[in-house]
Order: C-alpha cells, then sequence, then structure tokens
C-alpha cells in the first residue's frame, strides 16, 4: 500500500514541487534585490540630502552673487550691451539653480536623517519582502493589500524604523492572508504567474538600479566614498572651495557697490 | 521691428547662458574632478595664476590670498605672493613683504622662492645684501636641480663674488644647468672654455656651449659665437693654400679651434643685433663697412653703428659719428678734385633726369661716388675717424 501510494504522485504534482522550489529561490532573490535596491536608492536619497544642505545651497548662493555683481556692472554701464546680456545670462543661470535646489528639496521628504541601515533592519526587511512582497501573489485583492504594506515597509526601512518593521512582521504572521489552500492544478497556475511576475519585477529592479547609478547625484556619492576610504572629506573640502568663491565674489560685489556709490 | 530685435536677443542670451550653466549636481560633480586631485587651495592658486596670467593682478592677488587663507602651507600661492610684491604687481612695491613670503615658500622647500629668496640677499632688496645667505639659498635651490640658482652659484664662484673665487666650483655648477639647457649658464660655460677658466682653454667646446645658448636665443652667446666666426679662433691666418688644406681641416676636426667664417658670423651678429643688443649692431655695423660675409655697405654700416651709438656703445659712438658725417655730406667737400667733379657730374645728371633734389639727390651721389672711388671712399672715412679720436 505503501507503495502504491507513492507510485501514483502525478506530474502535476511533481511540476508544482518543481514549481514551488523555483518560486522559493526566486522570493529569496527578490527579496534580496529589493533589499538592495532601497538600500541603495535610499543612501543616494540621504547623501542628495546632505550634498543639497552642504554644497548645492552654497551654489545657489554663489550664482545670486555672481547675478547681483553682473547687475552692478551692467547698472554702471549702462549703455554696454554686452554687460546686459552678461547680466541676463547670469540671472537666468542664478534663478535656474535655485529652481533646480527647490525642485530638489521639494520632493524630498521633510526628513533630515542620515541613512545608515543595521544589519538587523536589513535581515527584516528581507524577511518581510519574502513574505508579503505583491509579485508572489496573484491574487488580485491580496496583492493590494501587499502592496500597500510593502509600501509601508519600505517606508519603515526608509526611515531605518526597526519597531514599524517588527510590528508589520507581527500583524502579518496573524493576517489570515497567509493563510492558503487550493488543489493541485491551480497551485502551479498561481506558481507560474507568480514566477513570471517575480522575473519581470527583477527586470525592473535591475533597470531602476542602472538608472540610479547613471545618475550625476550617484557619481558624485562615488566620488565621495572613495575619498573617503582615503581619509578625505571630499564634500566638506567642496562646501570650504564654494564658500571661499563666495567670500571673493561677496568682497566683490561689496566693492562694486562702494566704487560705484564713490563714484557718483 | 526694434521690438523683435529685443525679443531675439533676449532668446539669444538665455540660450548662451543655458550653455553655460548645468544642474548644481553636475557643478559639484565637475568641482570634485578638479578636487579629487587637488586640494580647494590649488583651486584658487589655479584661478590666480590664470588670472596672473592675463595680467589682472588686482584679482590674482585676491585668488592666492584666499589659497593661503584654505591653507596656511601652500607654497606656491605664498611664492606668488612674493613675486607680485617683487614686482609692485596688483599691490605697491614692497621688497620686505616680498621676502617675507618668499621666504615662507622657500622654507618649504619651494626650489623656484629659494632662487628668489637668494637673490633678494644677493641683491639686497628687502633684506641687507648678505653673500652667506645668498650662498646658502642658492646652494639649497641647486642641490634640488633648480638651474637658475646652479647658474648663479657658478657666477658666484667665477667671479668671487663675497666668497672666495674657485673655478672649479664655478665650472660644476655652470655645467650641471647648462646640460639641463639653462641658456646663460651654456653662454657662461662657453665663456670658462673661452678663456680657459676651470677647464682648459678649448675653443670649440667654447664654440659647442655658445652654439646652444645662441641657438635659443641668448643674444650674448650669439654676439660671441659670431665673434669666434669672424675671427676664426686659434686658426692660423697666414696657413698656405694647397695641399696644407687638408690638416687645416683636420685640426678643425680635432677639436682645437673653429674656422674662420663671415657668413656665419654675420648670421649670429644679425641674430643678436635684432634684438637689439648693442655689441652686435656694432659689430653688423663692422661687417658691412669691412663687407665681411655681407657685400659693402656704409649707409647699412651706418645704420647699425647709430643703433648702437643710442645704447651708449663706446665704440659705436665713434662709428656713429661716421655715420652722422656721412648724413652731413662732408665726405664731399674734402681735397680731392677728382671725386668731387666726378660728384659735381652725378649731382647735374639726377637733377636733369629726376628733377628731384635734397636728401634723395645727395644719397644718389655717395652712391655713386662710393661706387666709382671706393678705395678713396674708404680713405676719407679713415681721416674722418682718425680726426674724430683726436680730438676726443
Amino acid at each position: 500500500m505503501h507503495e502504491a501510494v507513492e507510485a501514483v504522485i502525478t506530474p502535476e504534482e511533481e511540476e508544482l514541487a518543481r514549481k514551488l522550489e523555483e518560486l522559493n529561490t526566486l522570493t529569496e532573490m527578490l527579496a534580496n534585490k529589493e533589499l538592495e535596491f532601497e538600500t541603495l536608492r535610499n543612501s543616494v536619497a540621504s547623501f542628495e540630502r546632505k550634498y543639497l544642505k552642504l554644497v548645492g545651497v552654497k551654489y545657489v548662493k554663489l550664482d545670486e552673487i555672481r547675478a547681483q555683481i553682473a547687475a552692478e556692472f551692467a547698472k554702471a554701464n549702462p549703455h554696454d550691451s554686452s554687460a546686459k546680456k552678461e547680466f541676463k545670462a547670469a540671472r537666468s543661470a542664478a534663478d535656474r539653480s535655485a529652481n533646480d535646489f527647490h525642485s530638489h528639496t521639494a520632493n524630498e521628504s521633510a526628513s533630515t536623517n542620515n541613512f545608515v541601515p543595521s544589519e538587523e533592519l536589513k535581515k527584516l526587511y528581507r524577511q518581510l519582502a519574502t513574505k508579503i512582497h505583491p509579485d508572489t501573489t496573484t491574487d488580485e485583492d491580496k496583492k493590494r493589500n501587499q502592496n500597500n504594506l510593502m509600501s509601508e515597509v519600505n517606508a519603515a526601512y526608509a526611515a531605518c524604523d526597526l519597531n514599524r518593521l517588527k510590528e508589520i512582521l507581527k500583524g502579518w504572521q496573524s493576517s489570515p492572508d497567509s493563510v492558503v489552500g487550493e488543489d493541485v492544478a491551480a497551485k502551479l497556475v498561481r506558481a507560474i504567474r507568480s514566477i513570471a511576475q517575480i522575473t519581470a519585477r527583477l527586470k525592473e529592479i535591475e533597470k531602476e538600479t542602472e538608472a540610479i547609478k547613471q545618475s550625476e547625484i550617484f557619481r558624485v556619492m562615488k566620488q565621495v566614498q572613495l575619498a573617503e576610504e582615503s581619509g578625505r572629506d571630499l564634500l566638506k573640502e567642496l562646501a570650504e572651495k564654494v564658500e571661499a568663491e563666495i567670500e571673493i565674489e561677496l568682497a566683490r560685489l561689496e566693492s562694486m557697490k562702494q566704487g560705484f556709490s564713490d563714484g557718483k | 521691428m526694434e521690438n523683435e530685435g529685443n525679443d531675439k536677443e533676449l532668446e539669444k542670451s538665455v540660450k548662451v547662458s543655458k550653455d553655460v550653466s548645468t544642474s548644481i549636481v553636475m557643478r559639484g560633480l565637475d568641482d570634485l574632478a578638479f578636487l579629487v586631485e587637488h586640494t580647494p587651495a590649488e583651486f584658487f592658486v589655479q584661478k590666480g595664476n590664470a588670472c596672473y596670467k592675463s595680467e589682472d593682478y588686482h584679482q590674482a592677488i585676491i585668488y592666492f590670498r584666499q589659497a593661503i587663507k584654505l591653507d596656511l602651507q601652500n607654497a606656491e600661492a605664498q611664492f606668488m605672493m612674493g613675486v607680485m610684491y617683487d614686482n609692485g604687481q596688483g599691490v605697491a612695491r614692497d621688497y620686505v613683504e616680498a621676502v617675507k613670503w618668499y621666504r615662507e615658500a622657500a622654507e618649504q622647500g619651494l626650489a623656484v622662492a629659494q632662487y628668489n629668496l637668494g637673490m633678494m640677499y644677493q641683491h639686497g632688496s628687502g633684506v641687507p645684501l648678505d653673500y652667506f645667505e645668498t650662498l646658502r639659498w642658492y646652494l639649497i635651490a641647486a642641490e634640488q636641480g633648480y638651474t637658475g640658482a646652479q647658474s648663479n652659484l657658478g657666477v658666484m664662484y667665477h667671479n668671487g663674488e663675497g666668497i672666495p673665487q674657485d673655478y672649479a666650483e664655478a665650472v660644476k655648477w655652470t655645467r650641471k644647468a647648462a646640460e639641463q639647457g639653462h641658456a646663460i649658464a651654456q653662454y657662461n660655460l662657453g665663456e670658462m672654455y673661452h678663456y680657459g677658466h676651470g677647464v682648459t682653454l678649448d675653443y670649440t667646446e667654447a664654440a659647442k656651449w655658445y652654439r646652444k645658448a645662441a641657438e635659443q636665443g641668448y643674444a650674448h652667446a650669439q654676439c660671441n659665437l659670431g665673434l669666434m666666426y669672424k675671427n676664426g679662433q686659434n686658426v692660423p691666418q697666414d696657413v698656405p693654400r694647397g695641399p696644407h688644406q687638408i690638416s687645416l681641416w683636420e685640426r678643425y676636426a680635432d677639436g682645437k679651434g673653429i674656422p674662420q667664417d663671415y657668413a656665419e658670423a654675420v648670421k649670429w651678429f644679425r641674430m643678436a643685433a635684432a634684438q637689439g643688443y648693442a655689441e652686435a649692431q656694432y659689430n653688423m655695423g663692422v661687417m658691412y663697412r669691412d663687407g665681411e660675409g655681407v657685400s659693402q655697405d656704409y649707409a647699412e654700416a651706418a645704420k647699425w653703428f647709430r643703433k648702437a651709438a643710442e645704447q651708449g656703445d663706446a665704440n659705436a659712438e665713434r662709428m656713429a659719428a661716421i655715420a652722422s658725417w656721412f648724413d652731413e655730406n662732408k665726405w664731399y667737400s674734402p681735397s680731392n678734385p677728382e671725386m668731387q667733379s666726378y660728384a659735381d657730374a652725378m649731382s647735374d645728371h639726377f637733377i636733369r633726369t629726376t628733377g628731384k633734389r635734397g636728401k634723395e639727390l645727395l644719397d644718389y651721389v655717395r652712391q655713386e661716388v662710393e661706387k666709382r672711388f671706393p678705395e678713396k671712399f674708404a680713405h676719407q672715412i679713415h681721416l674722418f675717424d682718425n680726426e674724430w679720436l683726436r680730438r676726443r
């Protein structure tokens, strides 16, 4: 009897076993990739906040002073058409820098925290992503629910909020959503669909990762990190450099104002 | 119409600035590309150097000051501050201040600053004249391979300037600089061979080093090389022609001298003369006067003598007197009836055919007389020359 039972495993069941194994591997991979991606995204965003605060704001200031210098010069040389042109160019450059700065800071959350995820945080994220990633389910209702949950997980991860992640995990384990029970054929179809979904998402992550790595801010971050290895704080040096330029331009602006009023 | 024009102007200026400016992140990327290799202070040193080159000294000094503010140890900026105080560029000239900055940079090992500090001591600018300090700083810079200091050290030892004369040391340092291509040192080494100071007298070696400096455009060397060719150094002037000529050339090949070559002499004199070097201008005059390497041309000779005389060359002053003697056409009056009647005939001819008078007439007559009686003409000059010397 015992032998007979083993002999009647259907091809569907065999296929399902294979697919479930593949799905497990892929889900694990997905969780890892999501973790990597979110870590990268948040690191870059965190670096960008730091960059804008330390350096970007200084460029805006520098351009503003230069525009004012050009304005003073144009005012003192009302018949010089190239002075007028230069002023217009300097003015619009300053405005553009200011707009650039505000467009960067507008979509940033008010938080100015430095993104430093602990190993525990990463482990928890991986655990949660494995369980609740919306691409692991094919049920539309569940997917919607898990999508929202995943957004919460991502937000908590971005904020390095370990307690929130723990709460979500606790809530998930007791959720009835995690209880599943269906026949072999349905399970097989679901597994195949999930595999397709996850594969698509993995490709998407790869593309988005590449896009981040192509960005200017990422390249700035890499330079700074590379210099950190040799004990240099490039961001600080950069800020110093621009600040020193501001000092020079400010002095020039002051002496221009002085000179022109003296001249009159 | 006017409005349209203005709109286009505006459009253009906006476009221009768009090309110039980039995002504030991209700006950081550009700046970082520099900062990866350099310090922020070096950025301002580069800015300052660019301004200095374009002679915007006011802005240059602002950048150098900022570089020093960011990095108190920036030797290059300190050195440039010294240079600007030394030359009075962007600031009032102040040798004391120049010495202060040169010293800052020199103590950090910047060879050119050590060299300049040595010069300040040598000339007593901003510090009391002090040959010991001069020697000390030149030696430090020279040991670093700075050719200017090596060359000046050579001169100090050669002339015994504030230190005991030492030809061996003079040759040692001069040669180091000369071999690295320092033109003045090459010239000085040439002179040492020329006169046998610290080395065995060797005209070929002398000519070799003069030539190296001359090819770099150093007027002194061009003139000396010209003189060597003019005089044919160390070659007997009365070597018989014929089979002996072979052995003569062999002597040159042996490095015992250089051959007389007027064309070569003129070539080098001309180069130095064009640079305004009085001695070479005088020699150009001599070559034209004597017709050596060029066809004899007193007017051309006079031109060069006058140029040299304007610079106070004593020999040329005498020659310039001859030149003005030409100009005043005094050569015409002396008692030589044959020359005088020929001159009268030429004068009549010129007036008849051209109707011109004045300077053109005088120049024409002088040329014709000089062509017809070259020896008598030269004799007249000689007589005048003697007269001039006697009156001195």
